[in-house]
């Protein structure tokens, strides 16, 4: 049996300690609902303030895009285990990226709001959009920061997360428009390409990152699965749609983009719910034991 | 001044003994365990074999739990215990992330092992007075037997070296496979240790620094067969 195939045993003191990397659970759905928020509604700020066709379409994106973020955050409190001290999580600014999340909140919805009352698209539009592009880096950088899990703390997971949430927003604000009703805009369009391209760019270097990084092999079997379902429907096909909108015009173009638009973000969604909650397996610790005693050995 | 520890796999057994007095001091809720075993098979049919190590949190020196909690509930102390403030703990898990070894557990039931009653023992938190109802959807972990050390202040007791004031874990081993002690000291008992035996951390590809070292023992692994 070789070093990789060391198997572990959990005793029956201690149930369901293994050595072998365990996954954690504590962080579900309404984790990954945080993630989704935060990233859906940077994007769609972000292509608001810059590409909305108009002041009642930038209204209804702004507006929904603060929407997404605050129910991310209600799901998330709902997961705290002490809702009623949520306030405690502003006293670590200078080493917690979680505070720093929080600290990026109130600009985000004061601004935010306000944004939506103004009669055009201006200052508190960017300062709303720039917040909530801290707020999107913020969380990227949490998971960074979760160094006992490698498919969430591995470096490249920073840009995936940033324009994965680009690209969910992106899509959202597009397909908006079918609905105000508007037509997507030039710059619309091609921010959503935009971001569709660099997601799958950054989704390759984080997966190859990973499989270098020996990363635990339920984790690696978990993102695959993903792939195989969501890179077509996530990533090829938006695209597609998106050439053929334009290529279209009219209503149907209109339909086709905003079809795109809807499924690049169920794509992130789909990324973020199995990056949260079944990707999330520890370090392979038995590694260690063994490797320590040969180590120690081969020293002396 | 930095506590440290030393596990010599040579004299442990695997016996339990400093799982049950960890659980005996401390009092733990159902399903928390601050010290546990480790076990790991290396070899394959005919030589095949368990190798063993207690394992609990190592209060790092570089701790990446730490940085990482938004309450500071999670500190560090300047003699390197890494503890929690239960009371400004908000349960949000992100601390249990930044652990690669999986030392910081949450409390989701405080109640008792038993479903009529909760025992004198348990209701007064173990020896070390934990009191579990208030800490209760917080993330807890191995605090070094804090309590016990603390009882060393102002008297002539070392931890390490008078029972009192040594972690429960290390009293208890029958076959004295733990040693307690500084490790800024280089003239220490556990200092010396690590330098003669090759004293080894676990995980030390994490960056963390661990305060735990392990003693190597005289086992057959992969590369003897
Ligand atoms: S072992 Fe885990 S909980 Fe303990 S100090 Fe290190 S990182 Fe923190
Ligand atoms: S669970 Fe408690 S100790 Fe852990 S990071 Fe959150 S607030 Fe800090």
């Amino acid at each position: 049996m070789t070093r990789s195939t060391t198997q572990a045993v959990a005793t029956a003191v201690t149930p369901g300690w293994t050595a072998a990397p365990g996954q954690y659970t504590r962080w579900d759905w309404r984790a990954a609902a945080n993630f989704v928020g935060g990233g859906t509604g940077a994007g769609m700020l972000l292509a608001a303030t810059l590409f909305a066709p108009s002041t009642a379409s930038y209204r209804v994106q702004a507006g929904l895009g603060l929407a997404i973020v605050a129910i991310g955050l209600l799901c998330i409190m709902a997961k705290l285990g002490r809702p009623a001290r949520a306030l405690n999580i502003f006293r670590h600014a200078k080493g917690s990226w979680m505070t720093r999340e929080g600290f990026a909140m109130p600009t985000l919805f004061g601004c935010g709001a306000l944004s939506l009352w103004q009669p055009a698209i201006g200052a508190m539009a960017v300062i709303a959009t720039l917040s909530a592009l801290v707020f999107l880096y913020c969380q990227a950088r949490i998971l960074n920061d979760a160094k006992g899990i490698p498919a969430w703390s591995i470096a490249e997971i920073v840009p995936l997360i940033v324009v994965t949430g680009l690209a969910e927003g992106a899509g959202l604000a597009v397909a908006t428009t079918a609905f105000v009703p508007d037509v997507p805009t030039a710059g619309g369009i091609v921010l959503l390409v935009a971001a569709l391209v660099l997601r799958h760019v950054a989704w390759r270097r984080y997966r190859a990152a990973l499989v270098r990084a020996d990363a635990p092999a339920a984790a690696l079997a978990a993102l695959a699965a993903h792939a195989r379902r969501w890179l077509p429907a996530g990533d090829g096909l938006p695209l597609l749609l998106a050439f053929a909108g334009v290529l279209l015009g009219g209503t149907a173009g209109v339909v086709a983009v905003a079809a795109g638009g809807v499924l690049a973000a169920l794509g992130g969604w789909a990324f973020k719910v199995t990056l949260l909650t079944r990707a999330g397996h520890y370090r392979p610790k038995s590694v260690s034991l063994a490797a320590g005693l040969a180590r120690a050995r081969a020293r002396s | 001044m930095r506590w440290g520890m030393t596990i010599d796999l040579q004299r442990c057994t695997g016996c339990y003994g400093c799982v049950i007095a960890c659980k005996q001091e401390h009092s733990t809720p159902s399903g928390i365990h601050f010290r546990r075993m480790l076990f790991e098979e290396v070899g394959e049919y005919p030589t095949a074999r368990r190798i063993h190590a207690p394992v609990q949190c190592n209060h790092c020196a570089e701790p990446p739990c730490v940085p990482v909690c938004p309450t500071r509930a999670t500190y560090q102390r300047d003699d390197g215990l890494v503890l929690v403030d239960s009371g400004q703990c908000i349960g949000c898990g992100y601390c249990m992330t930044a652990c690669p070894y999986e030392h910081r557990h949450y409390v989701d039931y405080a109640a008792g092992h038993f479903d009529d009653c909760v025992t004198p023992h348990e209701a007064r938190g173990g020896e070390a007075g934990h009191d579990w109802v208030a800490k209760q959807d917080t993330v807890v972990k191995c605090t070094f037997c804090e309590h016990r050390l603390a009882r060393a202040k102002g008297t002539a007791l070392v931890p390490g070296v008078d029972r009192e004031v040594t972690p429960a874990c290390v009293n208890t081993c029958p076959s004295e496979a733990m040693v307690f002690g500084d490790l800024d000291d280089p003239d220490s008992h556990v200092s010396r240790l690590i330098r003669e035996r090759n004293g080894f951390p676990l995980l030390p590809e994490a960056g963390t620094k661990p305060s735990v070292f392990y003693l190597p023992a005289d086992v057959m692994l992969d590369a003897d067969t």
